[in-house]
């Protein structure tokens, strides 16, 4: 079984443990393990780049000395605010030695050498575990269920480093929902920001950046959105059925991790513990297209 | 008609040394800047903005340092790095951004948005603590502090009841070692 190094994170530790336990049920199915960095550390988010640069690398710094350290030197980084953050960090020290020694006596006495691949989710799945790997472990077809891709800011945005992808129209998760079954819909918001970061400072500015996607998904006919990032999938979970609720707001989509996609139709068995953590409950379309 | 001259607008005193420390610093060079707007017209946070990011990048230029750091902008901005990844001339306005914040709090100065300031060191004090956050307790001390508790408790409950909010913190197993980290960073200027 081929082992691949995970950050497995703060938020997939609590808020979003749903989507740690739906990235390792379909791991599982396709012949990958996924293996924690011991002792991980949080990479910061925002509040550390925001208020002190340095602070802002040290605290990913940290989690990579500690990937390599372990042996693991492909990391997959599933939240991207945290892909961004070690993405981030890992570039500016392989280009700087300045800093990289700066760092380095920081957390010392961990000592990073700079040996680690940062990797999101969707570079993991297209580069490590493959296509073949995913249509072999394939047992359901998702029946062609329209889906929006979401990819948010920080899978195609981080500055200065080469994206995976291109950054202004990414299409690789429109071709991995496609190799499973699902039809992805072409929709001008994929990379638009729907305010996640402050979810928690100001929750009105970020239903207002959301709406304007909901509207748009919904005019297309699009059952599901799909998202990559715990922090957008609970945002826009919790703004829909915010605006379902308070404005009976016309649209009902869940919103699923790729994962989630991925996992259904290599049977994994996610069932009722897993979606009741949703907040747009997605088990009436799953019963529609026969995945419940 | 009013026959008196119109009253003029205290006159602009450009100053050098402000673009020259961020370039120091952070290793941005907004002199390159020729103002196309480019970073301003992608931006999805103008309506919270009292100057829009072309104008920080100008006035950084500039060297207008107390309005700058006066400024809403600079806490409206979400860090989506939508404006670096579009400037034709690379440089990471985002990055620029975070350091205007960097220096408002390096100087002691009072954010012109102050909940996002304190939301920012309410957790960078909880990931200090254990070295991972205890989500918990983070909203309970910010929602205390702000007044915002209504709405968002009924989030967390809801949260809670769906199994999503830890009741124990985790932490790192050496809390004193990871604490040096940050004890690190301020001794180098870096971090309040």
């Amino acid at each position: 079984m081929k082992r691949i190094g995970y950050y497995k994170s703060c938020s997939l530790n609590a808020s979003s443990n749903d989507y740690a336990r739906s990235l390792e049920m379909s791991f599982s199915k396709l012949g990958t393990r996924l293996v924690p960095i011991d002792d991980w550390n949080c990479c910061g988010a925002s509040s550390a780049h925001s208020t002190s640069e340095l602070l802002g690398l040290a605290l990913p710094a940290r989690n990579l000395a500690l990937a390599e350290q372990q042996g693991l030197t492909t990391l997959l980084v599933p939240c991207s605010a945290c892909y961004s953050r070690m993405l981030t960090a890992a570039e500016k020290i392989r280009k700087n030695d300045d800093l990289a020694a700066e760092l380095n006596e920081v957390i010392a006495p961990l000592r990073y050498m700079g040996t680690v691949q940062v990797k999101n989710i969707l570079e993991i799945l297209w580069n490590e575990v493959g296509a073949n790997e995913i249509l072999h472990a394939k047992k359901h077809d998702l029946g062609g269920m329209k889906v929006v891709c979401y990819y948010g800011c920080y899978l195609t945005r981080t500055p200065g480093v080469a994206c995976f992808d291109n950054r202004e129209n990414p299409q690789s998760m429109e071709n991995l929902v496609r190799m499973v079954g699902a039809e992805p819909l072409d929709w001008p918001f994929k990379t638009d920001c729907c305010g996640a970061g402050y979810s928690l400072i100001d929750a009105p500015v970020t239903v207002q950046l959301c709406e304007k996607m909901y509207d748009m998904a919904h005019q297309l006919g699009a059952d599901a959105i799909v998202a990559t990032c715990p922090l957008c999938q609970t945002n826009l979970d919790v703004n829909q059925d915010k605006l379902i609720s308070q404005k009976a707001a016309p649209y009902k989509m869940p919103v699923f991790y790729i994962s989630d996609l991925i996992g259904l139709a290599a049977g994994a068995d996610f069932g009722n513990k897993l979606w009741r953590k949703r907040f747009v409950d997605p088990r009436e379309l799953l019963n529609r297209y026969a995945l419940a | 008609m009013n026959e008196q001259a119109p009253q003029e607008k205290p006159a602009l005193k450009p100053k050098r040394g402000l673009a020259e420390q961020i370039k120091a610093e952070h290793g941005e060079d907004v002199y390159r800047c020729y103002q196309c707007q480019k970073c301003s017209a992608g931006c999805p946070m103008t309506f919270a903005m009292d100057y829009l990011p072309s104008q920080i990048m100008r006035m950084v230029q500039l060297g207008q340092e107390d309005e700058l750091l006066a400024s809403k902008t600079i806490w409206a901005c979400l860090s989506c790095n939508t404006c670096s990844i579009r400037c034709p001339n690379d440089i990471d306005i985002a990055l620029v951004i975070d350091s205007l914040r960097e220096r408002v709090l390096q100087e002691g100065k009072t954010p012109a948005v102050e909940n996002v300031a304190l939301f920012h060191r309410y957790f960078l004090d909880n990931v200090r603590k254990r070295g991972r956050t205890f989500e918990g307790e983070l909203l309970a001390r910010y929602q205390l502090k702000t007044g915002q508790a209504v709405g968002n408790a009924a989030l967390g409950l809801r949260m809670f009841l769906k199994g999503r909010i830890g009741l124990l913190p985790e932490s790192v197993s050496n809390k004193k070692a990871f604490r040096e980290i940050y004890n690190r960073v301020e001794k180098r200027g870096g971090e309040k």
